[in-house]
C-alpha cells in the first residue's frame, strides 16, 4: 500500500519537473502561440487537460494490459489509445451539454483542444512503452497535467517579461520565445543530472 | 514616399510569406514537437516531413469535399480517425522502405495525427471566405513545415555527425548536443529570426531604391545622427 502511494507520488513529481512534457519532451507547444492569456484561463485549460490525462491514463493502462504482447502491437496500441481518447471526449461533451451548467459548457469548449493535444497522446504512449503500473500511470498522468499547467503559466509570464526587454526587432515574439524555451529545456536537462556527451 | 518596388515585392512574393516568415511553425508554434525532437538527422527529418504530408493531405481533401456534412462535435473524431488510418498506411510502407527509422523516432511518429496544425486548420476552415482558399493556405503552410523540417535536419545532422553526405566538415568536428531538444528550440528560434531579418533587409533595400537619390538617408544614418553629423 505504502509502496503504491510512494510510486504514485514520485512518478507525479518526476512528471512535473524532470520529465516536464513541455520543456523536456517539447509536447503541447501549440498552446503557446498568440498573446499571453489571463492566469484564470490558463489554469482552467490546465485543469481540463489534467482531468483528461488522469482519466485516460487509467483507462489506457487497462487497455494496454489487455493488448499485452499481441502481434501488430505497433498498429493496435496507438489506434486503441486514440479510440479511448475519442470515447472520453464524446462522453464528456454530451454529458456536459446535457447538464447545461455555464462552467461545464465552458469546459466543454476547451475539451477539443485538450483532447487533440499531442501532449495527452504522447504521455499515454510513453506510459505504455515504459510499462508503468496503475499507480505509476495515474501519478505520471497527474504530474503531466500539473507540470503542463505550470509550464504554461511560466511561459505566459515569460512572454510578458520578454515584451519589456530590448529584443532586436527580428527576434521579437516567437523567435525569442523559442530561445527562452531552449534555455529552460537545457536547464532542466542539466538539473536532472544528465551530462552532455563528450 | 514612393513604395512601388516594395508593393511589387509584396505582391509577387505572397507565396514566399507562407513558406518563410509567416510560416505557422514560426509564428504560431504549430507542429513543433517533430521539429524540435525528431529532426536530429536529414533522414529522420525527411521521413517526418513525408509522413506529415501523407497524413495531412487526405484530411485536408476530405475537409474540403465533405466538411460541411460532419457535425462539429464529431469532426475531431472523424478527422483524427482518417489521419490515423493514413498514419498506419505510412507505417506499413515505412517498415518496407526504411525499417530502422521507427526505432529512433520513438513515440513521435504516432503523434503526427494529433498535431495542432491539422486541427486548427479544420476548425477555422469556414472563416477563410472562399472554399478553395483554406486548402491553398494549408498546402502552403505544409510546404513551409517541410522546408523548415529539412533545413533543421540538415543543420543538426551536420553538427551531430560532423559530415555532410559522407564528406567530413570542419575536420570531423561534431557537436553532439545538437541531438537534444534544447538545441532544436534554439535552432528554430534562430531560423525564425533569420527569416524575418532577411525579409526586413530586402524591404529596406527596395525602399531606399524607390526614393530619389537626394532623399535617401545615408548608410548608418542613426549613428551619424547621434554624433551630430547628419
Amino acid at each position: 500500500m505504502w509502496q503504491t502511494l510512494l510510486n504514485f507520488f514520485f512518478y507525479s513529481i518526476a512528471a512535473i519537473a524532470a520529465e516536464n512534457v513541455l520543456f523536456a519532451r517539447a509536447l503541447g507547444l501549440s498552446y503557446l502561440g498568440g498573446q499571453p492569456r489571463r492566469i484564470a484561463d490558463t489554469l482552467l485549460f490546465g485543469g481540463v487537460f489534467t482531468g483528461m490525462t488522469v482519466l485516460s491514463s487509467g483507462i489506457t493502462w487497462a487497455v494496454s494490459n489487455m493488448l499485452g504482447s499481441r502481434p501488430y502491437l505497433n498498429y493496435l496500441r496507438p489506434t486503441a489509445f486514440f479510440a479511448v481518447i475519442c470515447l472520453i471526449y464524446l462522453a464528456c461533451y454530451f454529458v456536459f451539454g446535457k447538464l447545461g451548467r455555464p462552467r461545464l459548457l465552458e469546459i466543454r469548449r476547451l475539451l477539443g483542444t485538450a483532447c487533440s493535444n499531442c501532449a495527452l497522446f504522447g504521455t499515454l504512449m510513453l506510459m505504455a512503452v515504459q510499462r508503468f503500473s496503475l499507480a505509476q500511470s495515474l501519478g505520471y498522468g497527474l504530474g503531466t497535467g500539473i507540470g503542463f499547467t505550470a509550464a504554461l503559466c511560466l511561459v505566459d509570464e515569460a512572454k510578458h517579461q520578454l515584451k519589456r526587454c530590448a529584443v532586436p526587432s527580428s527576434f521579437r515574439g516567437m523567435p525569442v520565445l523559442f530561445l527562452y524555451l531552449g534555455l529552460v529545456s537545457l536547464a532542466i536537462y542539466g538539473l536532472t543530472g544528465h551530462p552532455l556527451p563528450q | 514616399m514612393k513604395l512601388d518596388r516594395c508593393k511589387a515585392y509584396t505582391r509577387r512574393t505572397g507565396w514566399l510569406r507562407n513558406l518563410t516568415w509567416k510560416n505557422p511553425v514560426v509564428t504560431s508554434a504549430l507542429s513543433l514537437p517533430f521539429l524540435v525532437v525528431s529532426t536530429y538527422s536529414l533522414n529522420s527529418a525527411a521521413f517526418i516531413a513525408a509522413s506529415m504530408v501523407l497524413v495531412s493531405l487526405p484530411v485536408l481533401l476530405l475537409r474540403r469535399l465533405i466538411g460541411r456534412r460532419i457535425p462539429a462535435p464529431f469532426s475531431p473524431v472523424f478527422y483524427g480517425a482518417v489521419a490515423f488510418a493514413a498514419l498506419m498506411a505510412v507505417r506499413w510502407a515505412g517498415e518496407w522502405l526504411m525499417p530502422t527509422v521507427f526505432s529512433s523516432m520513438g513515440i513521435y511518429f504516432y503523434l503526427i495525427p494529433m498535431n495542432s496544425f491539422l486541427y486548427l486548420t479544420i476548425d477555422h476552415w469556414e472563416e477563410a471566405g472562399s472554399p478553395g482558399r483554406p486548402l491553398r493556405f494549408a498546402l502552403w503552410h505544409l510546404a513551409g513545415f517541410v522546408l523548415i523540417c529539412l533545413l533543421m535536419g540538415l543543420v543538426r545532422g551536420v553538427l551531430v555527425g560532423g559530415a555532410f553526405f559522407q564528406e567530413e566538415l570542419f575536420g570531423g568536428l561534431s557537436f553532439s548536443g545538437a541531438y537534444y531538444p534544447f538545441f532544436g528550440f534554439v535552432l528554430l528560434g534562430m531560423i525564425a529570426g533569420a527569416m524575418r531579418w532577411l525579409h526586413r533587409v530586402v524591404l529596406v533595400v527596395l525602399l531606399r531604391r524607390d526614393q530619389p537619390k537626394e532623399e535617401r538617408r545615408p548608410l548608418l544614418w542613426r549613428r551619424r545622427m547621434k554624433r551630430g553629423e547628419w
